[in-house]
C-alpha cells in the first residue's frame, strides 16, 4: 500500500464558490417532487374530475381572462380560480400559493413604472390576469394525473403516437433527473477545495447525461420493437360524465356566460 | 469509545414509509463493516446520510465528535472538509464518472486541493497502479465495462485519501475475477488504517456486520 | 427567456401559434424521413434531455451563474428539426404539466426557443465550420453560435413585447398588455441576455468539448449529413424582416386604434402614419423617452394620462431593423475579440 494511504492528511480547503451544483440539485428536485403520479384516496373531490374537462375549461377560462377588459370579470374569474384553489388538498394549495405570490410579487415590480405613471387601470388589471392565470394553471398541473392530462390532449386532435412521446418524456424527465441528481451529488461529494475548471464541469454533466439519454434511447427502441411496436399506438380514453363533473361544467359555463355579460 | 461515526436515534423516512427508524450505531476508527438487509431496507439512505447528502428527520449523525447538519455543512470550509474526509462510492459508476478520461477523472479531486501538477501526476499514478487500471487512463469511462468504471470510481475516490470509505454494494454487476481483486483491495486499505463501511450482500471480508430490516 | 401569459396579447399568441404550426408540420414531416415511424416515440427521450438541460445552474467565468436554454446545443446534436420537436415538447410539458404558465403564448415561446434559436445556431455553427476549419476553432464556433442564436431569439421576444403598447391600447390609448415598447423592450431584452448568452455558449461548446472527447460520431452536425434547410432559413429569415411588419398589420386589423382619437393626443405619430414610413435615426430609439403628462378627454371626463413613447411610431419599426443588422455586426466583432482572448484560456486537458 502505498505511502500517502496510510498516512492522514492535514488539509486546510482553500475557498472557492460553487453554489451552482447546490442550485442545479434544488432545481431538479423540485421539478422531481412536482410530477404528479397518482391520485391518492384521500385526495378531494376536484381530483376526480374528468382531466378532459378540466383541460379544456381552463383553457377557455385563461383565453376569457386574457381577452377581458372588464375589471368585473377579471375580478369574478380570479375569484372563481382560487375558489377552485380552495378545493385542493392542503399541501397542493400551499404549493399553488407559493407560486402566485412570486410571481405577484415580480408582476408588481415590473408593473409599478407603468402603473405609476398613469396605466394604473391596466395595470391592476393585468396583474389580476397573471395572478388569475397562473393559479388556474397550478391547479389543473397539482390535481390531474400526468397521464390522463397526456391522454385528454386528444380532444385537441392530437394523434395517438404523440400521446405516446409526451408519456415516453415525462418518464424519462423522471428518470434522467435521478441520473442528473446522482452525478451532481458526485460532483458535489468530490468537490473538496478549489475547481479551477469549473465553467466545464456542468457541461461535462450535460454531456455524459446526452450520452446516457441516447443509450437509453436505443435500448427502449429495441424493447418496444421485441414487443411487436410498428408505429400504431392506441389509446383510449373512456369519458363518463359523473355528478362532480356536470357540477363542473355548469360553473364554468356560467362564468364564460358571464364574460359576455360584463 | 473513540468513534469516528456516531448515529443517535436517526429517523429518516418518505412520505408514507420510514426509511429509516431509530438508527444507533457506533463505528470506530479502522472497523470494517458491513451494512446488510434486503433491498428496500434503507441501507442506501443511511449511506447518503453518512456522506452529508440527506439529513435525518429526527436524532444526530455525529462524525469526528462534530454534528453534521445542514447548518454546519453551510460552512464551505467546513463542508469541504468533511467531503474529504469521507468518500463514497456510489452503487451506479455510471453517474460517478463525469470528466473526460480517466486521467482526468482521478485527478479531479487533487486538482481541487490545489496539488501542483507533479504531486497530481504522482498521486494518478499510485492510484492507477493500485486498482491495475494503468492501460486505461487515456480512455473515456463511458466506453469502459463494468469492472473497469467501478475501478475508476473507487481510484478516483481513493484520490483523496480518504480517512472513511463507504461503499454501496460495491460487487454488484462485477465478475468473480474482480470480486476477488475488490475483496483484497478493501482488506489491504483497512490494513493500512481505513475504516470501511460496505452496504452489500457479500460479507466474507468484512470484521463486524450490521443487519438491517 | 420564457415569456409568461398576459404579457402578450391573445391576437399576437394566436399569430406566433399559427406560424409556428407549419414549422411543426415540416419538421415533423422532415424527422419521419430521417427515421422510421417506428423510432418517432424516442423523441420523447431527446425532449427529456432538453427539458433537464433548463434545470441546470451553470457557472461562468466571472463568478456569476445562470440557466440554458440549450437549444442550440440538441440542434448541433440531433439536427434543427429534431431539435424543433424536442424543444417544443419540452416547452410544453413545462407549461402544462409543472404549472409554469405561457400556455397562451405557448407559440411564441416555441417560435423563439424552438424555432429560432436551433435554426440560427445551426446554421451559424455550419456555416462558420465551412470557414474556420481548426480543431482548435470549434469551441470559438460553437460559443458563438450559441451566443448569438439566444441574443436573436431575446430580439424577437423583445420585439413580440414591445409591439404590443403599439397595437393594444384601450380608448384611452393606454397600453393593454406589456406596457413597454421597444425603446424599453430591445435594450433590457438585449443587456439581459448578455449573461444569459454567455452561459448558452459555454454550455454550447463545453458539452460539444465532452462529446467529442467521447464519442464524437454521434454529433449531427458534424456527421456531413446534407439536408434541405434553406426553406427553413429563407422562412427564419424572412421572419427577421416582415415580423415587426406582419404583427402590426394583422394588429390594425383588430387592434382598438382609431387614428382620429390618436390626433388628439400625440402630436408625432399621426403625421408619420398619414406620411407613410420615415426613416429615423435608430440610436434614437434606444434613448428612454420620457414620456409627457396631457390631458385627455375621455367619456367618462378628463383624465390625466401619459403618452406612452411619444416618439414610437412605424418609423421606429424601420429603426429597429437597422439596429438589428447593426447589432449583429457589433456582436460578431465582439465576438471576434472574445474568441482570441477564449483561445488562449481554454486548453486541452493534460494527457499523461
Amino acid at each position: 500500500m502505498t505511502n500517502w494511504l496510510s498516512k492522514k492528511d492535514e488539509y486546510y480547503p482553500p475557498k472557492d464558490r460553487d453554489l451552482f451544483i447546490d442550485k442545479s440539485i434544488l432545481s431538479v428536485l423540485t421539478m422531481m417532487s412536482g410530477i404528479r403520479w397518482a391520485g391518492k384516496p384521500e385526495n378531494g373531490v376536484y381530483y376526480r374530475i374528468n382531466a378532459t374537462l378540466k383541460f379544456i375549461f381552463t383553457f377557455v377560462l385563461i383565453l376569457l381572462l386574457s381577452l377581458s377588459q372588464s375589471f368585473q370579470f377579471i375580478l369574478l374569474c380570479d375569484c372563481f380560480i382560487i375558489l377552485t384553489m380552495g378545493m385542493l388538498d392542503a399541501g397542493d394549495i400551499k404549493r399553488t400559493a407559493i407560486v402566485i405570490f412570486i410571481a405577484g410579487i415580480f408582476a408588481s415590480l415590473i408593473l409599478l413604472p407603468s402603473a405609476l405613471m398613469g396605466n394604473f387601470h391596466n395595470s391592476a388589471n393585468l396583474f389580476l390576469k397573471i395572478i388569475g392565470n397562473l393559479a388556474a394553471v397550478n391547479i389543473l398541473a397539482n390535481s390531474t394525473k400526468w397521464s390522463h392530462l397526456t391522454r385528454s390532449m386528444k380532444v385537441i386532435k392530437l394523434p395517438d403516437i404523440f400521446i405516446l412521446v409526451l408519456d415516453i418524456t415525462i418518464k424519462y424527465i423522471f428518470i434522467l433527473g435521478e441520473y442528473s441528481i446522482n452525478m451532481l451529488y458526485a460532483l458535489r461529494l468530490r468537490s473538496v477545495g478549489r475547481n479551477d475548471r469549473k465553467h466545464q464541469s456542468i457541461p461535462n454533466l450535460m454531456g455524459a447525461l446526452f450520452l446516457k439519454s441516447k443509450e437509453m434511447a436505443e435500448l427502449t427502441y429495441s424493447a418496444m420493437e421485441c414487443r411487436g411496436f410498428d408505429g400504431r399506438y392506441l389509446s383510449s380514453w373512456k369519458f363518463r360524465m359523473k355528478m362532480e363533473d356536470f357540477i363542473y361544467s355548469g360553473a364554468n359555463f356560467l362564468v364564460i356566460a358571464l364574460f359576455f355579460c360584463i | 469509545m473513540n468513534n469516528i461515526i456516531e448515529l443517535k436515534n436517526i429517523n429518516y423516512g418518505y412520505s408514507s414509509s420510514s426509511a429509516l427508524k431509530n438508527i444507533n450505531l457506533g463505528i470506530e476508527e479502522g472497523d470494517s463493516v458491513a451494512i446488510i438487509g434486503p433491498n428496500g431496507s434503507g441501507k442506501s439512505s443511511l449511506l447518503k446520510l453518512m456522506n452529508g447528502i440527506i439529513f435525518p428527520d429526527s436524532g444526530e449523525y455525529l462524525f469526528r465528535g462534530k454534528i453534521i447538519d445542514s447548518q454546519n455543512l453551510n460552512d464551505k470550509t467546513f463542508l469541504k472538509k468533511f467531503h474529504k474526509s469521507i468518500g463514497f462510492v456510489f452503487q451506479n459508476s455510471d453517474s460517478q464518472l463525469f470528466c473526460q478520461n480517466v486521467y482526468e477523472e482521478i485527478a479531479f479531486g487533487p486538482r481541487q486541493m490545489q496539488f501542483s501538477e507533479d504531486e497530481i501526476n504522482s498521486r494518478v499514478r499510485d492510484c492507477l497502479e493500485m486498482l491495475c487500471i494503468d492501460h486505461l487512463k487515456h480512455r473515456e469511462p463511458y466506453h469502459l465495462s463494468e469492472g473497469e468504471k467501478k475501478k475508476v470510481a473507487i481510484a478516483a475516490v481513493l484520490a483523496l485519501n480518504p480517512e472513511v470509505l463507504v461503499l454501496d454494494e460495491p460487487m454488484n454487476g462485477l465478475d468473480p475475477r474482480i470480486k476477488r481483486f475488490m475483496k483484497e483491495l478493501l482488506i489491504e486499505l483497512n490494513k493500512a488504517g481505513k475504516t470501511i463501511i460496505c452496504a452489500t450482500h457479500e460479507f466474507e471480508y468484512i470484521g463486524i456486520s450490521y443487519y438491517f430490516a | 427567456m420564457h415569456i409568461p401569459d398576459n404579457y402578450l396579447s391573445p391576437q399576437t399568441c394566436a399569430v406566433m401559434g399559427a406560424i409556428m404550426i407549419p414549422v411543426w408540420t415540416v419538421a415533423v414531416k422532415k424527422v419521419k424521413e430521417e427515421i422510421t415511424a417506428k423510432k418517432v416515440p424516442l423523441l420523447g427521450i431527446s425532449a427529456a434531455f432538453a427539458f433537464l438541460l433548463m434545470m441546470f445552474n451553470v457557472p461562468i467565468p466571472g463568478g456569476t451563474s445562470a440557466h440554458a436554454v440549450g437549444a442550440t446545443l440538441i440542434a448541433i446534436l440531433l439536427g434543427p428539426f429534431p431539435a424543433t420537436i424536442a424543444v417544443s415538447i419540452a416547452l410544453l410539458i413545462q407549461a402544462l404539466l409543472f404549472g409554469d404558465g405561457g400556455i397562451l403564448s405557448f407559440g411564441a415561446n416555441c417560435f423563439n426557443m424552438a424555432f429560432v434559436i436551433p435554426f440560427a445556431g445551426y446554421f451559424i455553427y455550419t456555416n462558420l465550420k465551412k470557414i474556420w476549419k481548426g480543431e482548435k476553432d470549434e469551441i470559438v464556433i460553437a460559443f458563438i453560435a450559441g451566443y448569438i442564436a439566444i441574443n436573436l431569439a431575446a430580439m424577437f421576444a423583445a420585439v413580440e413585447f414591445g409591439i404590443q403598447p403599439l397595437l393594444f391600447k384601450d380608448a384611452a390609448g393606454l397600453p393593454l398588455y406589456c406596457p413597454y415598447g421597444l425603446s424599453v423592450s430591445i435594450p433590457a431584452m438585449l443587456i439581459s441576455h448578455l449573461i444569459a448568452g454567455i452561459v448558452e455558449g459555454v454550455v454550447t461548446s463545453g458539452v460539444l468539448l465532452y462529446i467529442r472527447r467521447v464519442s464524437p460520431e454521434i454529433i449531427h452536425a458534424d456527421s456531413g449529413k446534407k439536408t434541405n434547410f434553406k426553406p427553413m432559413y429563407i422562412l427564419l429569415a424572412a421572419m427577421i424582416v416582415l415580423t415587426p411588419i406582419g404583427l402590426i398589420a394583422s394588429g390594425t386589423a383588430w387592434g382598438e386604434w382609431a387614428v382620429d382619437e390618436l390626433k388628439d393626443k400625440v402630436a408625432t405619430v399621426p403625421a408619420n402614419i398619414e406620411k407613410g414610413f420615415r426613416l429615423s435615426a435608430p440610436l434614437q430609439d434606444y434613448n428612454l423617452t420620457v414620456p409627457s403628462l396631457t390631458n385627455v378627454t375621455v367619456p367618462s371626463g378628463v383624465v390625466k394620462t401619459l403618452n406612452m413613447d411619444p416618439k414610437t411610431s412605424l418609423s421606429d419599426i424601420i429603426g429597429y431593423l437597422i439596429s438589428a443588422v447593426a447589432g449583429a455586426a457589433l456582436l460578431l466583432i465582439i465576438f471576434r475579440i472574445l474568441s482570441s482572448i477564449l483561445k488562449k484560456g481554454k486548453e486541452p486537458a493534460r494527457n499523461e
